[in-house]
Order: structure tokens, then C-alpha cells, then sequence
């Protein structure tokens, strides 16, 4: 798997023109990019579909409200680029498939963490809808999703948080 | 909200809920939580018999129930200043003096999804409370936010203060603080379309005057979550206004998902 995805919120990495291309807001990194440990969460996919729907099953399945989310894509070879180390650990998810999908990046520093707010903030502001890179997940969608893996006995109903389960009984 | 240290007593785990006392207020307005509520909190030992917990913000206090194991039924006299909890809604009324585990449990199940036990009056006090929560803790999407609870209740037992209150934070704030206005759209979007009725809806579209796009992603949200068809010309209109690529993307996601409802 060539990718690493995370959820991010697209509204805090926009393009303020006023400020110039340079500019990120510190609301974008200190809540977008919020570390553990000096460890931020990602999940490994492909750049398909399918594999990206996993990874936003994985995020969401573990909410406590659903709502819609978007999910960003980096290669990689970008991260590796850009010296950021990654290693494979178990996910907490409800969704059994991901749970061995589940990636920590880090150790992070100050700079890698200015590195990789640059590079999730010319994704968001250069990339567009089909090339899959920021993927937008409407409530609807993700209840679709995550039925459809309560089906496959790929989700146990009690895992999930209480309301969240509700509307699936 | 994500990532706090909760350090779980195991014998508490196994209590099914507690009572939250707003610092502030008097010793009538009690919140009532469920277990899996409490794990937003840091607990803290109090005595030997209760439990402290407190939110990250340091603006809440709960007492624990005591430490009684589940399952058995030893009924106790409970020491606290709490004489009647009313569970407002329904007018269901019950001492505390009389909890034990298991009626304790019959409770939790009675109250379901409702956290109000007993929250007599918008005090100043609360209001304090709700606009810093609103100013102070981001929104993080699929987690509660703690200004939610107060909101719902507040609607719950004073709806028309409560409008009028809000709508003041967000006309208020929409100029030079647009993340409370913001906030206040988003609190108020999660929470369901039975408690907000057309009241919340009102309050949602004072932002179509904004030219803010947050504003706009607020309105969305809100529209979605109330499943409300009769939003899909509001959504289309946000997109003559919306300057933004990936939530015009999004409002029309939300728009056909809307228009698939039957």
C-alpha cells in the first residue's frame, strides 16, 4: 500500500489570499495534527476507492456522533521525503480488516510536523474532487458504509458507541 | 477531547452513572451522566467512598455515586445535599435517598438519551459557562461537544430564553468572533431535530446573511444531520454564495443525499 490517510478538517487548511500561499493558520496544526506521544494516527490504503472507504469506515465506525469527514492521502515516498518516519501498530477501530492498517508516524518534532502542514495544505488547496487525494464523506455515506461491514460480520454492533449503534438496531 | 488521560477506578467503571454538580451553581442543578459519558472526564479520588471528576476545562465538578459493587442491592442513605432529583420532561420524580443499584439502573434506563435531571434556571452563572465553552474548546467532528449539554437542556426547559440567547452569542459574536457564532451553529446542528424543532432551524438560517463559509459549513451540517429535505434550496443558494471548492463538493454530496430520502 502506497498511501497513508488521516482525517483532517478541510475548512482549517484553506487558502486565505490575503495572506499568500505561505501562511497556514496554527488552528490547523494544533488541532488537525494534534500528536500523541509525538505520534500522529494515519491508516495505510491505496489510492482507490474502496481502500479509502475502508479507512474512513475505520475512523468513523469509532466516532461517538457521526458526522461527515474528509480524509487526506499522502504517498509515502512524501513523507519519506520529507523525513518522516512511519511503522506499522494496531488501530482502534471497531472494523476488524483495518485494525493491522493502522500507522504511526513519528517521532515528530516542531519541523516535521511545519513540513507535513505543508504538504496536507497544498493538497487540500491544489488537489481537486476526482483525483482522490481529500475525500469528503457525508453522514449518509458513512452510516451506508459502516451497515454494510456490520453485514459482513467485518463490524460487531457492541463495539460501537452507544448512539452510534442505535441507529443500526 | 480525544486523548485525555482517563485513569478509570475499576470499581467505578462498574457504577452506571453519577451526578454532575455545576461548581457555580446552587445546590439544586444536578446533571445526570451516563457511564460511558463519564470517560470524557479525568477522575480524581475524593473519600473514601466518592469519586471526583473534572473536564479539561476546569469548569465542572462531578460527584461520584459511591462505590457500591454492581449487582448488589444494599440500600443506602446517600449523604449528598441533593434532596429530589426531577427528571423535568416527564415530570418523574424519585429521592436519592432511595437509590440503590438496582433502582439506581431502572433509572438510568428510564432517563435514557436525557442527561437533565434537574436544571432550574439560565443563570448568569451558566451563561458564563456556555460562552466559554463555546469560545474555548474547538469543535472536533464525531466527538461531543461540552457546550451541547447545557444547550439541550437549556432548550429543554426554557426553549425561548434560550433562543434568544443564543441567537444574541451568534449575532454578537459573527463579526469578530465568528468561531463562537460558529461554535454555537455546530452545537446546535448535533443535536436532534426533536429537541431544536423549527425554532433551531431559525436560528441556523440567521447565518445565510453571514458571508463567512464556515458559517455556511455550519448550516450544512445542521441541514444534513436534521435530514431536512426542505433545506435543499437553502443548500443550493449556499453555493451561489460559497467561494469554497471542497464545501461546495460537500453541499452537493449533502444535497443528493437529501433529495435520495423518500
Amino acid at each position: 500500500m502506497e498511501y497513508l490517510a488521516r482525517s483532517i478538517s478541510i475548512k482549517r487548511w484553506k487558502l486565505d489570499t490575503a495572506r499568500g500561499s505561505a501562511w497556514i493558520r496554527a488552528d490547523a496544526v494544533t488541532n488537525c495534527l494534534k500528536t500523541q506521544e509525538d505520534v500522529l494516527s494515519f491508516w495505510e490504503c491505496n489510492l482507490d476507492k474502496n481502500s479509502i472507504d475502508e479507512v474512513a469506515t475505520a475512523i468513523a465506525s469509532g466516532f461517538k456522533t457521526l458526522e461527515g469527514i474528509s480524509i487526506i492521502l499522502l504517498a509515502k515516498t512524501e513523507l519519506e521525503a520529507i523525513g518522516c518516519n512511519y511503522n506499522l501498530t494496531d488501530g482502534e477501530t471497531p472494523l476488524k480488516s483495518a485494525v493491522n492498517k493502522h500507522m504511526d508516524v513519528g517521532k515528530l518534532g516542531l519541523d516535521d510536523l511545519s513540513k507535513l502542514a505543508r504538504l496536507i495544505a497544498q493538497k487540500v488547496r491544489t488537489s481537486t474532487e476526482g483525483q482522490l487525494l481529500i475525500n469528503q464523506y457525508t453522514q449518509n455515506r458513512l452510516l451506508e458504509l459502516i451497515g454494510l461491514e456490520i453485514k459482513k460480520g467485518n463490524i460487531n454492533i457492541n463495539s460501537l458507541n452507544e448512539k452510534l449503534a442505535e441507529k443500526f438496531k | 477531547m480525544r486523548g485525555l488521560n482517563a485513569t478509570i477506578d475499576k470499581e467505578v467503571e462498574s457504577i452506571p452513572g453519577s451526578i454532575l454538580r455545576n461548581r457555580t451553581g446552587s445546590q439544586n442543578n444536578f446533571l445526570f451522566f451516563r457511564e460511558n459519558e463519564l470517560a470524557e472526564y479525568t477522575y480524581r479520588p475524593l473519600k473514601s467512598n466518592f469519586t471526583a471528576l473534572e473536564h479539561t476545562t476546569n469548569t465542572l465538578t462531578v460527584w461520584g455515586f459511591p462505590q457500591v459493587k454492581s449487582g448488589t442491592t444494599e440500600r443506602k442513605n446517600y449523604p449528598y445535599a441533593l434532596d429530589t432529583l426531577i427528571q423535568s420532561s416527564q415530570s418523574f420524580t424519585f429521592q436519592v435517598s432511595d437509590f440503590d443499584v438496582t433502582n439506581y439502573q431502572w433509572s438510568l434506563n428510564r432517563l435514557q438519551d436525557l442527561s437533565l435531571v434537574e436544571y432550574t434556571k439560565l443563570k448568569d452563572d451558566d451563561k458564563n459557562e456556555l460562552l466559554k465553552l463555546l469560545d474555548e474548546v474547538p469543535i472536533e467532528d464525531g466527538y461531543p461537544h461540552p457546550a451541547e449539554i447545557y444547550i439541550e437542556h437549556f432548550i429543554k426547559t426554557q426553549p425561548s430564553k434560550t433562543y434568544e440567547y443564543l441567537t444574541n452569542i451568534f449575532n454578537k459574536n459573527l463579526g469578530e468572533n465568528p468561531h463562537i457564532s460558529y461554535a454555537v451553529l455546530r452545537c446546535l446542528g448535533r443535536l436532534q431535530w426533536r429537541v431544536v424543532k423549527i425554532e433551531g432551524y431559525e436560528l441556523i438560517l440567521k447565518g445565510l446573511l453571514s458571508s463567512n463559509t464556515d458559517i455556511y459549513e455550519a448550516i450544512t451540517r445542521a441541514i444534513e444531520s436534521w435530514k431536512l429535505k426542505d433545506g435543499i434550496e437553502i443548500l443550493r443558494f449556499l453555493i451561489t454564495k460559497s467561494d469554497d471548492y471542497w464545501l461546495n463538493e460537500y453541499i452537493k454530496m449533502v444535497i443528493e443525499d437529501l433529495r435520495a430520502l423518500s
